[in-house]
């Protein structure tokens, strides 16, 4: 059969350029999943703030971000925010979108395992004389970040796979590298089949550690 | 510096129904391929759920495949991939459509698939709850 023998003759080559892209698709991730982790935080906090003005800023920012497409977004940084004076270069331009584009969702994981703590545990803290602060440091986010581990985890792989985008302003990644090989050597089966394994060998093992852990948290509960 | 609201004064009448004009193909695609995946998680929850043993490994199988391939590189594959492993059929019907279609319904279906199957669990753990009450 012709894939076979074309797998056979320049599978190696295929395979070695393709992961030659594989630095820049973990270096984009785990840059975005670091700004979306701190950012996101921040952005929760401001959702639950007490000032409604806070909450309704928070809110059109997460509204803004999950509402378009990522694709969407990373052009209007790439090529909008040139007119503004600032020049990213493909790789922080991807960064700043994926890392935007997460904190919103990530904003709403937060949002979901601060709220499940109950809310006496809040009051108790403030009635020995904690800060609100001090309560939501200390006694608040140590207990949700058992509940949110799992989402958290099942996010970075969608983060991971989202990274695949980003080739489309000029960030030599995997799926940029499959899209030069196809147009040099026209075989697009062998190249994307070979593709996809390789994501996959990143995100089931992922997938595997969000199950274990959402077992983890169904027990602790 | 910025000059958007001059640029879009100028061309937006241009613009404006252009875009609108393929936000129909955007709705066109998402509403039969949501249909389709509705489908699509429909009958893969219902393999998932079997006790069938070979259906459930299909099943695990597609779901995790599926899931694990960005959305971009299901596309590709499906639009790129078959013509070429099968060129002696003919593909003139497999237009970019279609093929954008499938490439969502692949990836919508296995989300919808653990939604669905999600759903079946907490409504017989909520009926089993009930029946143990009222017994």
């Amino acid at each position: 059969m012709r894939f076979l023998e074309v797998l056979n003759q320049k599978g190696w080559y295929f395979l070695q350029e393709l992961l030659g892209g594989w630095p820049e698709t973990v270096s984009v991730a785990m840059g975005s999943l670091a700004f979306a982790l701190v950012f996101g935080l921040f952005v929760a906090l401001v959702r639950l703030s007490r000032w409604r003005l806070l909450r309704v800023a928070a809110i059109a920012y997460i509204e803004f971000f999950r509402g378009t497409p990522a694709l969407v977004q990373i052009f209007v940084i790439y090529f909008g925010l040139p007119d503004t004076g600032l020049r990213p270069s493909p790789f922080q331009a991807a960064i700043l979108c994926l890392g935007l584009n997460g904190a919103a969702y990530l904003a709403e994981i937060y949002r979901a395992g601060i709220q499940a703590i109950h809310g006496g545990q809040m009051e108790a803290a403030l009635s020995l004389g904690m800060t609100p602060a001090h309560a939501m440091r200390y006694i608040i986010l140590p207990q949700a970040v058992r509940i949110m581990l799992p989402p958290i985890t099942n996010f970075s792989i969608v983060l991971l796979k989202d990274t695949s985008i980003i080739f489309s302003v000029g960030v030599v990644e995997m799926m940029a590298k499959s899209r030069n090989l196809i147009t040099e050597t026209l075989q697009s089966a062998v190249i994307l089949l070979m593709l996809g394994a390789i994501y996959l060998c990143m995100t089931i093992p992922m997938a595997r550690i969000a199950a274990r852990l959402e077992r983890a948290k169904r027990a602790w509960q | 510096m910025l000059q958007l609201p001059e640029i879009y004064a100028q061309n937006i009448h241009r613009w404006l129904p252009e875009l609108l004009y393929f936000a129909l193909t955007t709705l066109k695609i998402a509403a039969v391929s949501f249909v389709l995946a509705v489908l699509i998680g429909l009958v893969f929850a219902l393999c998932r759920t079997s006790r069938i043993g070979l259906l459930q490994a299909i099943a695990i199988g597609y779901i995790e495949v599926a899931r694990g391939l960005p959305i971009v590189v299901v596309l590709y594959i499906v639009y790129f991939v078959p013509p070429q492993l099968l060129p002696g059929l003919n593909w003139r019907w497999f237009t970019d459509f279609t093929g954008a279609v499938v490439g969502l319904d692949i990836s919508g279906g296995a989300i919808l698939a653990e939604v669905f199957r999600w759903v079946s669990r907490l409504c017989t753990r909520a009926n089993a709850r009930r029946r143990s009450r009222s017994a």
